[in-house]
């Protein structure tokens, strides 16, 4: 039996490190990896599932095709190829190379991945998409104040005598920042809790504050207000620092308490004692979560937040961090998100036409000339995924041909008129990095890939040889599959950086080059002024928002005189899944069988509905009949289920989701999502 | 000493714990040996949410160990596991019964019982138990205890004779955070957010006790009245009565036919003294009725027999509990036995008596929950006092003694269908349960104060 190094590749905070123990070519076991300083202890529920989820019964081994009676059936590689080939080529013929979608998302993280988009630039081109479901709103707020995304070594936060997690449960959604959470709250820090909810994460906490959703930055620009008329800020840090700062003051002239008790529903007391906690305790660290800048007013949100981070002096120093993502480690991105998410500017491109990942659907029914023929899907699953599954259902169903790359029947393969199997972390190496941990990693191959699946490396080198690109062009692009030709084209890329050596990162995780273990410890800000920017020029050459951070309303909301019918649909991730991934195994099955709402009894009483009983959830864009769960830690006017389930399995909660962006950082602002409960009669 | 070291301060419930031991030992969902109990899991404003994860506690004075009748569980001595012995186990379940950590998992595929092993050839390696060696957040530990810095309770944490291997750190972080939100009105009860968990005990899965706890007074008693020349039966029908009534209980076994294994117990197992003294009971009962029908010693010790089995039957179900607060039940066979013997004995006085001893419980355990009972409870109720008091009430006109074991039986059998119905067992879930109940009493009290 063997322990060998390895990096889970998930869209997750935590990238935890972790050994595997592979015996005669098996995955027998897991152990946790103390080398990574972030994750030393050991792995989550998800990570310990991949022993079912490599040889579940249900995972997809062979290429399967539709037939007439929309049954999969088994085919050969050679058959799938050729059909798919075929396909390519006639497309290409008749509609031209943007008649095919390539639709990909943040199913497995991988240098590797961008073979995929040569293939496709190689094929003569494709249409895309751009915008990210998960955090461009966010980035681009804080890359707009403050030049780069970065912030301290997770560790570090243990030095916070502060800590605000404004909207994120970390309990559940990186696990492993407990630990040094633990550790601050045991040496006498506060910990204070922004969310509608009472989540895992606010039980930990001293003070939860639960304002209507989608009014945060109201609440952090009346907090900055106090901050300012009180004193209690930074002088100094300001004035050598910080760009903008006197526009922002005479901004804050019409806020007030009571305006902000109003816009966001919380009690004035509790807005003056948040905001004495944020003006008295140093050093503080905000962790804003991901889920409030997926609002239509996002990414304004965001820089209302991050200015009391700023205005305090609480930057580049340990325990004091504006929290939100940490790109140190994305070493061989030649683009850092948020840029890497904009659309091609030039017309010329291969991939001259991209389409919008929040507006999917209508996006791919628009295209004209040529219209979309065929979609090529692989590491995501847009039916469960992307907001307005609908409208996206008659866009796959409208188009003639779909390939879609997975290991199990998710509501995307479903669609999918050739299904690739795809393999698992498990089956190829390749390099990762950490939005979260300050590591580069080596994701190492331990055991070959079971049935005939296929690394999508060498799918496309099949194709390419079927579409007869020349030797020379696959050779240079396409790696052969062989694990030695596969550690060639990685070692290629380290060559940029001569401390990260493949051995090493063979033993476990490697530290960043350049690594900034305090974040902008350097004060040296990457923004047009040299300062971390309150004001920002950019944000409105970009974005036409306001050049300073400023609080509009969503474009769902409810105000007072509203309808006592509507609710905010609120759609957080689980522990028990990333995403739409781990749902279907027995293991995770087994704490979380099906879909539930979560709801205040005092609103489900008043429409008599008991708990455990299943209602109908819906509003203009579609309907869901989910199962009811009474919780107290609930604000009124607001219901809970978490996002990810299939619609197979009785969730997809973007069948209520609208198709609309995020105001900067191309996002998506599904939680903009309005609904009504109905008892089902 | 060592074992598992519980920090509620660090622990989130993320269940890495209960996959970790999965994996390690190969368990299929839905069965695991871990399990984690949310206190207040639907965040009542009043209270705290903290968790607890919990396994076997490996405990010094093992209670499985001690019950098991086929004395199936044994001590690895290196790392001190309790562990069974899937060879002898016959799936009575009893164990689960008498773990009040909730320990002994039943496998219905297997047909016999399964636990945490302690992860006892790691910790015999030197290493610690997969769960705790795979705590993300290092809320769960395993090693040498510390009295200084660890607590043998915590809140949540059932308490028993058992010496459970197990120490907690102090739960700093079992407060609330101060919140915001209008508090909960009045018109929600807890009834309507509280799930009652698993009782343990359910009828569905118990009728075989039931008929036999029905049938050994009437068995006993019977015995009583051929031997007193008050009844006569047919000895063979009387045989036919009693293997049923053997058989039956059986059935309830995961492994019938390792059912002789269950007298391997009877220095420490109640459940073994039962079948070891119904053992008794039946063969003597059998010879004298059958080949020895003048030899009335014989039949007098067979009836010594019933009562021994009686007594023993009502220790096996120490465990019950129903919320009354006393620990004896109206239903209890030892007085069902005497109430039977009286009747066909005539004798108005100790049945009376015994009809006065069965009602006052009842009627006590009654008022004392009448306001938990659903209406057709009630109901059942009901039908019960009055079958008890109908029976001094039909004496009194003069109906022979007799002819009362109509209504007295029907009584009987309601009350032995709400022993199986009404009662539960120890467990963690019904601990925290049961301290979330008691600590929303307080709050709510402070609240009208």
């Amino acid at each position: 039996m063997k322990l060998i190094s390895t990096a889970c590749p998930r869209n997750c905070y935590s990238t935890c490190s972790f050994k595997v123990a592979v015996d005669k070519g098996k995955i027998i076991n897991f152990e946790p990896h103390p080398d990574n300083r972030a994750t030393p202890e050991g792995i989550c529920l998800k990570g310990l599932s991949y022993k079912e989820r490599v040889y579940s019964k249900d995972r997809i081994l062979y290429p399967m095709e539709k037939n007439r009676a929309g049954i999969f059936k088994r085919i050969s590689w050679n058959s799938a190829l050729k059909q798919i080939t075929e396909k390519l080529e006639y497309y290409r013929k008749t509609a031209g190379p943007q008649s095919v979608l390539f639709y990909e998302s943040s199913g497995m993280s991988g240098l590797l991945n961008e073979i995929s988009l040569k293939f496709w630039e190689l094929y003569g081109g494709a249409t895309t998409s751009y915008g990210n479901l998960c955090w461009p709103a966010g980035l681009e707020a804080s890359r707009l104040s403050l030049g780069a995304n970065r912030h301290n070594v997770p560790w570090d936060l243990e030095n916070a005598r502060l800590i605000i997690m404004w909207g994120k449960n970390s309990v559940e959604t990186n696990i492993q920042e407990s630990i040094p959470l633990e550790k601050a709250l045991e040496k006498g820090a506060r910990l204070v809790v922004i969310d509608p909810r009472r989540t895992p994460t606010a039980d930990k906490s001293h003070l939860l504050i639960q304002p209507r959703p989608g009014t945060d930055g109201a609440l952090a620009l009346g907090i900055a207000k106090i901050l300012i008329d009180t004193g209690h800020i930074d002088n100094e840090f300001i004035s050598n620092h910080v760009y903008g700062f006197e526009e922002f003051r005479n901004s804050l002239s019409s806020w007030s308490v009571s305006k902000v008790e109003k816009i966001t529903g919380i009690p004035s007391p509790y807005i003056q004692k948040l905001a004495s906690w944020i003006g008295e305790i140093q050093p503080m660290t905000i962790l804003p979560g991901y889920g409030m800048q997926r609002y239509t007013n996002g990414g304004q949100t965001i820089r209302c937040l991050l200015s009391l981070q700023v205005i305090t002096g609480n930057i580049g120093k340990p325990g004091a961090c504006w929290h939100y993502a940490n790109l140190q480690s994305y070493v061989f991105d030649k683009l850092l998100e948020p840029l890497s998410y904009y659309p091609s500017l030039s017309k010329n491109t291969p991939f001259r036409r991209s389409i919008s990942k929040a507006k999917l659907g209508i996006d791919m029914l628009a295209q004209r000339d040529p219209e979309l023929k065929m979609a090529w899907v692989e590491r995501g699953n847009p039916l469960s995924q992307n907001p307005d599954t609908n409208t996206i259902i008659k866009a796959f169903r409208k188009l003639e041909f779909i390939v879609v790359v997975d290991q199990f029947m998710t509501d995307t393969a479903r669609e999918a008129s050739i299904i690739l199997p795809a393999k698992t972390m498990f089956e190829q190496s390749d390099l990762i990095g950490s939005y979260w941990n300050p590591y580069v990693q080596l994701r190492q191959k331990l055991i070959e890939p079971p049935g005939e699946v296929k690394p999508e490396t060498e799918i496309y080198r099949l194709l390419a040889k079927g579409l007869n690109f020349s030797e020379s062009i696959i050779d240079t692009h396409f790696p052969d599959s062989n694990d030695k030709a596969i550690e060639l084209w990685l070692k290629t890329k380290l060559k940029v950086y001569p401390d990260l050596n493949y051995d090493k990162l063979k033993e476990g995780p490697q530290m960043a080059p350049n690594l900034q273990e305090i974040a902008f410890e350097d004060y040296k800000f990457d923004t047009p002024s040299g300062k971390i920017e309150l004001y920002s020029s950019h944000a409105v050459e970009l974005w036409k928002v306001d050049p300073l951070p400023d609080y509009i309303e969503t474009e769902e909301n409810i105000q007072e005189n509203d309808s006592k019918e509507l609710f905010y649909f609120l759609t957080p991730n689980t522990k028990n899944r990333i995403h739409s991934q781990f749902g279907n195994l027995d293991v995770i099955k087994q704490f979380d069988p099906d879909p539930v709402l979560d709801i205040h009894p005092e609103e489900a009483q008043k429409r008599n509905i008991k708990n455990g009983e299943v209602v109908r959830v819906f509003n203009s864009r579609g309907e869901l009949r989910i199962k009811v769960r009474y919780q107290l830690g609930l604000r009124r006017r607001c219901v809970f289920t978490a996002n990810g389930w299939w619609i197979s399995e009785g969730g997809g909660t973007n069948l209520l989701s609208a198709p609309r962006e995020t105001d900067m950082g191309y996002g998506t602002a599904f939680h903009d999502n309005l609904v009504k409960i109905e008892k089902i009669v | 000493m060592r074992g598992f070291i519980f920090d509620t301060n660090k622990c989130v419930a993320c269940h890495a714990c209960v996959v970790a031991c999965s994996v390690e030992n190969d368990l299929q969902a839905p069965y695991h040996w871990r399990d984690i109990d949310v206190y207040n899991e639907f965040s009542h404003p009043d209270l705290a949410v903290f968790n607890l994860s919990l396994a076997c506690n490996h405990c010094e004075e093992a209670e499985c160990m001690l019950v098991c009748p086929a004395n199936a569980f044994y001590r690895d001595q290196d790392s001190g596991a309790v562990l069974v012995n899937q060879n002898l186990c016959i799936g009575c379940k009893y164990c689960t019964w008498a773990c009040a950590y909730d320990a002994p998992e039943f496998n219905q595929e297997l047909r016999i019982i399964n636990k945490c092993n302690l992860c006892y050839s790691r910790v015999n390696g030197g290493d610690v138990p997969a769960c705790a060696n795979n705590c993300p957040t290092g809320a769960l530990a395993f090693g040498e205890f510390n009295s200084l810095t660890q607590k043998d309770i915590a809140k949540g944490f059932p308490e028993t004779s058992f010496k459970p291997a197990i120490r907690f750190v102090e739960n700093r972080s079992a407060r609330k955070p101060e919140t915001h939100l209008s508090p909960i009105s009045n018109s929600i009860q807890h009834i309507n957010f509280l799930n009652e968990p698993n009782r343990k005990v359910h009828l569905k899965n118990e009728w075989t006790l039931l008929l036999f706890s029905l049938m050994l007074p009437l068995l006993t008693a019977g015995l009583t009245g051929i031997l007193a020349g008050y009844l006569f039966v047919n000895p063979f029908l009387f045989g036919l009565i009693a293997t049923a009534s053997l058989l039956v209980s059986a059935l309830h076994l995961g492994k019938p036919f390792r059912a002789v294994y269950a007298m391997r117990n009877i220095r420490t197992s109640w459940l073994s003294r039962e079948i070891f003294s119904y053992g008794l009971f039946y063969s003597s009962a059998l010879t004298y009725l059958i080949i020895f029908p003048r030899f009335q010693y014989l039949g007098i010790l067979a009836i010594v027999f019933g009562l021994i089995c009686l007594f023993v039957v009502d220790r096996v179900y120490k465990y019950f509990e129903d919320g009354s607060g006393i620990r004896i039940n109206s239903s209890w066979v030892f007085f069902t036995g005497l109430l039977w013997i009286s009747l066909i004995l005539q004798e108005p006085l100790p049945l009376f008596f015994v009809i006065f001893l069965k009602l006052s419980l009842y009627l006590f355990r009654k008022i004392k929950l009448w306001s938990g009972l659903k209406i057709q409870q009630k109901i059942y109720s009901f039908f019960r006092i009055i079958a008890l008091l109908t029976a001094p009430l039909l004496y009194a006109l003069d109906v022979a003694l007799i002819e009362l074991f109509y209504p007295l039986f029907i009584g009987e059998v309601i009350d032995r269908l709400e022993f199986y119905s009404e009662n539960y067992i120890k467990s963690p879930s019904r601990q925290v349960y049961e301290e979330v109940i008691a600590d929303l009493g307080l709050a709510s009290n402070q609240y009208e104060s």
